[in-house]
């Protein structure tokens, strides 16, 4: 009887370390917590989603991910966004970014004067852009109108100069 | 020779700035006669290149369906198609905004969720072309989404006239699945055109992408 115990005992610490084990690992709702957690806006979270849903993670790549959120988490420090951030942060965060892309494979070409992120993986392209190229260009080119009137202007010019030099 | 041709080329250009600055009245009253005269509006859908789109709502009955990466278009691809029949908008959805998307059609801003994600959509067109009739949306009025593998409805629940880089405007911090479509505002031609009319839309029906 007392042997009977002693090995329920040891098999429900057995089972309890296992299970422990198994809830201490990151899963990729980890990664989502800790971006959230993070302060990245509800604009970037989408992305992030979508990457998700496309490719499964293994546990390793979830854990190498997670480290590199961690130190551009530590890099940011008390920024409240992009633009607070310093140059040399930046470029850390930037670090932190690409060795995570490194993890699963993927390519990042970041563009930080047209505040751009494009993340090829899988076959798939993700896009974040800063607040302020979210929204595109959708009437009349301003420009191209202004050059159309000048070539007007310069063509009625050209008729009048023209005509004065016929009719003298 | 002078007397013909000076003339006549005087009075094209007249003629071009006279249209340029008209333009929005006269397709306003074209609209207007077509619908006195009961013309079916044209469509910008080029059925050529239209893939397999469910044209009919048989998937709308459906509260889920699975997600699958290959529902995930391609930088540039058609993978949609957006209507309102009120308004008589028939416009193919491209996945990007590039001034390529944009000159064929409506664009979606590759940054947000795609239909039935459950996330913010922003689609963008041109105010003279495809979101033109945009300029006569009311709340209540709803448009419909086919893409490949599902069809979606969304109603119009308000509009906002506001700069283009005023992220409050984008409808990314909405708690439910909505479509944001933007258009530059105003409609008259020779403007500055530093701010969007940003019109609300929120999912009606269609199924949800389970990821």
């Amino acid at each position: 009887m007392k042997i009977k115990k002693i090995s329920a005992l040891v098999l429900s610490l057995v089972m309890v370390f296992a299970m422990s084990v198994t809830a201490f690992g990151a899963t990729e709702d980890d990664i989502k917590s800790k971006l959230e957690a993070a302060g990245l806006p509800d604009a970037y979270m989408t992305q992030v989603e979508q990457f998700l849903a496309n490719n499964d993670l293994g546990e390793d790549d979830i854990n190498a991910i997670i480290e590199q959120i961690d130190l551009a988490v530590e890099t940011k420090g008390d920024a409240k966004d992009i633009a607070s951030l310093t140059a040399e942060q930046k470029q850390a965060i930037i670090g932190n970014i690409k060795a995570a892309a490194d993890v699963i494979g993927a390519t990042v070409e970041i563009d930080v004067e047209e505040g751009k992120l494009v993340v090829n993986a899988g076959g798939k392209t993700y896009v974040v852009e800063a607040t302020s190229e979210v929204v595109k260009p959708t009437g009349v080119s301003t420009t191209a109108t202004v050059a159309v009137v000048a070539v007007m202007a310069v063509g009625i010019f050209a008729c009048a100069v023209v005509s004065k030099k016929k009719v003298a | 020779m002078a007397y013909v041709y000076m003339p006549l080329l005087l009075s094209l250009i007249g003629f071009l700035l006279v249209f340029l600055c008209l333009s929005p009245y006269i397709k306003a009253a074209y609209s207007v006669m077509s619908i006195i005269s009961e013309n079916t509006a044209q469509t910008s859908v080029d059925e050529t290149e239209v893939p397999d789109f469910k044209l009919e709502n048989t998937s709308g009955e459906t509260e889920s369906i699975p997600y699958s990466p290959d529902m995930y278009p391609q930088l540039g691809e058609l993978y949609a198609q957006i209507h309102c029949d009120r308004l008589g908008i028939h416009e193919n959805v491209y996945f990007g905004d590039s001034s390529t998307e944009l000159n064929k059609g409506v664009g979606q801003y590759a940054g947000s969720g795609i239909f039935g994600f459950g996330r913010t959509i922003i689609l963008g067109g041109h105010h003279a072309t495809s979101f033109a009739p945009l300029e006569y949306v009311e709340v209540g009025d709803v448009f419909t989404v086919n893409t490949s593998y599902a069809t979606y409805t969304y109603e119009v629940y308000d509009m906002v006239v506001a700069n283009e880089d005023d992220g409050w405007a984008f409808g990314f911090d909405s708690d439910e699945e909505i479509i944001t479509m933007y258009t530059c505002y105003p409609f008259t031609p020779l403007a500055s055109y530093s701010q969007r009319l940003y019109v609300y839309a929120r999912k009606t029906s269609g199924p949800y992408l389970e990821h």
